[in-house]
């Protein structure tokens, strides 16, 4: 049966090998590292954030590190199962991760049982932020926050809110009930596995609100109305919608808040201690393919993120983010 | 509703760029093998050729994209039909039927059935795309949990307890095909039967699981007989049997239409449709069927409903896609994917900006299902060839493709080991009269009801009676408590004639 | 045809694995109670589950005041032994596939599954399972992007 299909599929092979051997011959200068393809492993399915950005970003890896670079999805466990494989591969370099590690490393920790520590991972670079944004549809009578603090402190049964169980999104609710006297577990909070669903279920109007990464809704956004984003700065995308600080400033409370998602190129600490030498080679060619002024446009037609911030300021926005998520592990836990 | 300048130009731009139609053969084609293949899925080959996309242009790249889920939705039928293996979890239903007619020595038939209603079923779904696109979006997107967990409620209980050798056996394999669905972490975030297995969080694996009940149990009980179609006369392969069976699905337009309005509506809600349109679709035609009983033992028309609905799900779930710009299923959101990676942002602006695109996507939709029918027809002339293959070899080689296939789906042994657990599971449940499908239905079905229902409790804050406040979720309800009512009354109708005339001899 | 033909007699293969079965949603319902009691834990789960220890009730008195026909048909002690043998050479080759790599169980297995299923020729034997390991394992590297250990190929 599979006879039909392997000629179009080896023409295609060697296709890729072709344009992998070409772009590697620059780089050719004898180096011991690397000396055979790459892998991008994605711990989500295909056709997400991350897996879009590996996709994109493999090319421009590929032309400054010198060998073809692919991308593996491995998803599954809320990326327990990414992580776990991740970390039983050898420390040499083959493999790096495109990760939302920042909440979903720590979160799988917390309320998973994963057997590995935040700080397994060590952080190259996070180029993408995610918020929180609270958000209800067009269609519902909710016009801002302050009605839904009403409403809510009315009758915390009187507005259904839905979001992902053991999320950013979850602590940024329960940190944003507790701040208004809201009795939480009385509010019907419906839960969604995944951010699509959540946010089709606002666009549906199945649930009166719902808190969910911001980014995902752009294609959305005219489905949608922004209530809140749970954020100390205005969002270029979100430039009218109300920002945390700003309402707890009104409200007269201490803004808490956690960053959604923090995605980018993820390794492990043990790959980092072993073999600097070989880190330092990949971190310079994600260095090089992140500022890379094609792979800035292409990224950008794609609305993907392209900002270097480097690994300290990536890891110590990671290692805070961790940090918050233990310190409010019992919100994600208690029901 | 049809924007008759963005119209024209759409034919303008397919007729100007020749290279686009090169492209349709192949993507029906690596489709085709790739869905015929147990455990590798449709969104597994379009991530495949994903790459290859990117330096094409958008529209040949769109079309060869489109080609290739074309291809796979029909592809997953000829295995289910020939060897009793869902090559999707949206082919279960074909199996259904269509594996007892292979074993009759109506392969032809039943292959030609499936490709006919296959391709009717997309041309028709994206007709009603092109004019219906964004209502129907926006119904899509209103499916919330009441009315879907009305659906699968409907469908269990339409399905629960096919076949089995009393009723008491298939409400024991339902039964036990829902715990199994319910195995893992639900949407609530309790874990509980996951027996601290990593990969068990997500779910037994459903693939894996299900072609370990419905094939590789089968194949185990066939280890002693020599051929799957016992007479030899009836392993030919005949093109004259295979359109024969084309024309009877033009002579079961009812069964057709039914299943492609189930496939369009159901199947294109985000994420979970087109698994259950199909069962939804086979159980309604077997319900309001005359000859309900014959069905599950080789009753065209059950191979007929559930191609139908599954295949027309690709119609409705690229309008969710194209209207809202967002992915129903791993399929649609590669599809997303290679727009963005084009530069190409789907959703409401796309849809208004490029209408002209739009249509001409749709269009060349309408073309692969005809071209579909010739390259079907073929291919399906090729593998039909499994029929005459000895079963001692086949057994084994079908065996390793599944491994294969379940290693796959996610790159670790966890998929073999289910395939094998679910496998042993099958056959000691067939040896003793158990339902095997009722047991994959559950499993399919057992998830989706366990997660709408439990959105609709939290809704409901606990409160039952908020359920009057969805009308349309009553109205499923009810329809469901009429038509079992229907059914009843003929079936003891049915009962009290055989009784009368029974008792005079 | 009397009543008196079909005697009685306990099913115990059939009722040893409709118990089996019914023990394991048992155990699968105690787990999770024992996890949280919580509606939304159990309100599908629970409800099910004891509907099927209900029908395992109804199952095992079936089983075991089964009448049965002497006449019917019974399957051979050899025709059972040969399911049995592909069953658990399936099994070994499930177990060997990361221990001796995908190639050599997937060569294995297909010559042990020819012999169970009646294959003498010695020219089949040698030849089919050398071939088809070639086909599926390069076959499956072209497909799937994941890495799968083989020893020899």
């Amino acid at each position: 049966m599979t006879a039909t299909g392997t000629p179009m599929l080896r023409r295609r092979a060697l296709l890729a090998a072709g344009t992998g051997l070409a772009l590697a011959a620059p780089a050719a200068h004898a180096q011991a590292y690397p000396d055979r393809p790459l892998t991008i492993l994605v711990p989500f399915a295909t056709g997400g954030y991350n897996d879009r950005l590996a996709r994109a970003m493999a090319p421009f890896v590929q032309k400054h590190i010198g060998q073809p670079v692919t991308v593996m999805n491995r998803p599954g466990g809320g990326t327990v199962l990414g992580n776990t494989f991740f970390l039983q591969q050898p420390d040499d370099g083959y493999m790096v991760m495109v990760h939302s590690a920042g909440p979903y490393i720590p979160v799988s920790i917390l309320t998973r049982n994963a057997r590995y520590k935040a700080d397994d991972f060590w952080m190259i670079n996070l180029p993408s932020r995610d918020l929180t944004l609270m958000a209800c549809a067009t269609g519902k009578p909710t016009q801002s926050v302050d009605e839904v603090v009403a409403s809510l402190k009315r009758d915390p049964r009187s507005l259904s809110v839905g979001l992902q169980p053991a999320s950013a999104d979850l602590i940024n609710f329960a940190l944003f009930c507790q701040a208004h006297g809201i009795d939480r577990s009385a509010v019907r909070v419906v839960t969604y596995d995944g951010g699509g669903p959540a946010r089709n279920a606002v666009a549906g109007g199945h649930v009166d609100v719902g808190l969910v990464g911001g980014e995902g809704f752009l294609p959305i956004k005219d489905r949608i109305r922004p209530l809140l984003m749970f954020t100390d700065a205005k969002d270029s995308e979100y430039p009218d919608t109300p920002i945390l600080t700003d309402h707890a400033r009104a409200a007269g409370f201490e803004p808490q808040f956690v960053e959604g998602s923090q995605r980018g190129f993820v390794t492990s600490k043990r790959f980092v201690d072993a073999q600097p030498e070989r880190y330092r080679i990949l971190l310079q060619a994600i260095e090089r393919a992140t500022k890379d002024p094609e792979c800035v446009t292409t990224l950008g037609g794609q609305q993907l993120a392209t900002t270097w911030y480097g690994p300290e300021a990536s890891n110590r926005a990671y290692l805070a983010t961790a940090a918050l998520m233990e310190r409010y592990a019992d919100l994600l836990r208690s029901r | 509703m049809i924007d008759t300048v963005a119209f024209g130009s759409a034919v303008a731009m397919l007729a100007g760029s020749l290279d686009a139609w090169l492209w349709v053969v192949p993507g029906l084609l690596i489709g085709l093998v790739f869905g015929a293949l147990p455990g590798i899925s449709v969104s597994m080959a379009m991530a495949l050729v994903l790459p290859a996309t990117l330096y094409m242009e958008f529209l040949p790249a769109i079309i060869f994209l489109t080609s290739v889920y074309t291809g796979a939705g029909f592809g997953g039928s000829i295995p289910a039909v020939l060897i009793n293996i869902p090559g999707t979890s949206s082919a279960v239903a074909t199996t259904f039927d269509g594996y007892p007619m292979a074993r009759a020595g109506k392969h032809n038939e039943a292959l030609g059935a499936a490709l006919f209603a296959s391709c009717i079923g997309v041309l028709i779904s994206y007709m009603i795309l092109l004019v219906l696109v964004q209502p129907l979006a926006e119904v899509v997107l209103r499916i919330g949990p009441y009315e879907m967990a009305a659906i699968g409620i409907w469908g269990m209980v339409l399905l629960g307890s096919i076949g089995g050798s009393s009723v008491s056996k298939g409400m024991f394999a339902a039964g036990l095909g829902i715990l199994f669905g319910t195995v893992g972490m639900n949407t609530a975030g309790y874990m509980r039967g996951d027996m601290g297995i990593p990969w068990l969080l997500d779910g037994i694996p459903t693939i894996p699981a299900m072609v370990g009940l419905l094939a590789a149990s089968q194949l185990f009980a066939l280890v002693n007989a020599k051929f799957i179609v016992e007479a030899e006369g009836d392993r030919g392969i005949s093109l004259r049997r295979i359109l024969a069976g084309g024309a009877m699905v033009l002579k079961n337009p009812v069964t057709l239409l039914r299943g492609t309005a189930i496939g369009v509506f159901v199947g294109a809600v985000p994420g979970i449709g087109s698994s259950i349109a199909n069962l939804l679709s086979y159980g309604e035609t077997r319900r309001t069927s005359a000859d309900a009983e014959t069905f599950g033992t080789g009753n065209v028309k059950g191979v007929i409903a559930a191609e139908s609905a599954n295949s027309s799900s690709e119609g409705g779930s690229m309008a969710t896609m194209l209207a809202l710009g967002i992915p129903g299923g791993g399929a649609t959101a590669i599809l997303l994917a290679a727009f963005a990676m084009h530069n190409v942002i789907g959703g409401p602006r796309f849809m208004e900006q490029s209408r002209d695109v739009v249509y001409a996507i749709i269009l060349s939709n309408f073309a692969q299902a005809a071209v579909l029918v010739v390259v079907g027809t073929i291919f399906v002339y090729g593998a039909s060839t499994i029929v005459r293959l000895p079963l001692r070899y086949l057994i084994p080689s079908v065996l390793v493709v599944s491994t294969m296939g379940a290693f796959a789906m996610e790159g670790s042994i966890a998929g073999p080991i289910t395939l094998y657990v679910f496998a042993v599971l099958g056959w000691l449940l067939s040896r003793y009269g158990f339902p095997v499908a009722a047991v994959v239905v559950g499993l399919l079905l057992g998830r989706l009801i366990e997660t709408e229902m439990l959105r609709a409790w939290q809704l409901a804050g606990g409160d039952l009676w908020r359920v009057l406040d969805y009308p349309w979720a009553l109205g499923i309800l009810g329809l469901m408590v009429l038509s079992l009512a229907l059914s009843l009354r003929r079936d003891l109708a049915k009962r009290r004639a055989l009784r009368a005339a029974a008792s005079p001899g | 045809m009397t009543q008196g033909e079909a005697r009685r007699q306990v099913a115990w293969a059939e009722l040893g694995f409709v118990t089996a079965i019914a023990a394991g949603v048992l155990a699968f319902v105690v787990e999770a109670r024992g996890v949280s009691r919580d509606p939304q834990n159990l309100l599908l789960l629970q409800p099910t589950a004891w509907l099927v220890l209900g029908l395992w009730a109804v199952l095992a008195a079936g089983c075991v005041t089964r009448r049965v026909d002497p006449a019917a048909p019974r399957e051979s002690r050899a025709d059972l032994a040969r399911v049995i043998g592909m069953v658990a050479a399936f099994g070994l080759f499930i177990l060997g596939l990361e221990e001796v790599g995908y190639d050599v169980a997937i060569l294995v297995f297909v010559l042990v599954g020819l012999i169970i299923g009646g294959e003498r020729h010695p020219a089949a034997l040698i030849l089919f399972p050398p071939i088809f390991t070639l086909a599926v394992i390069h076959g499956f590297r072209l497909l799937i992007p994941y890495p799968f250990p083989t020893s020899v190929l």
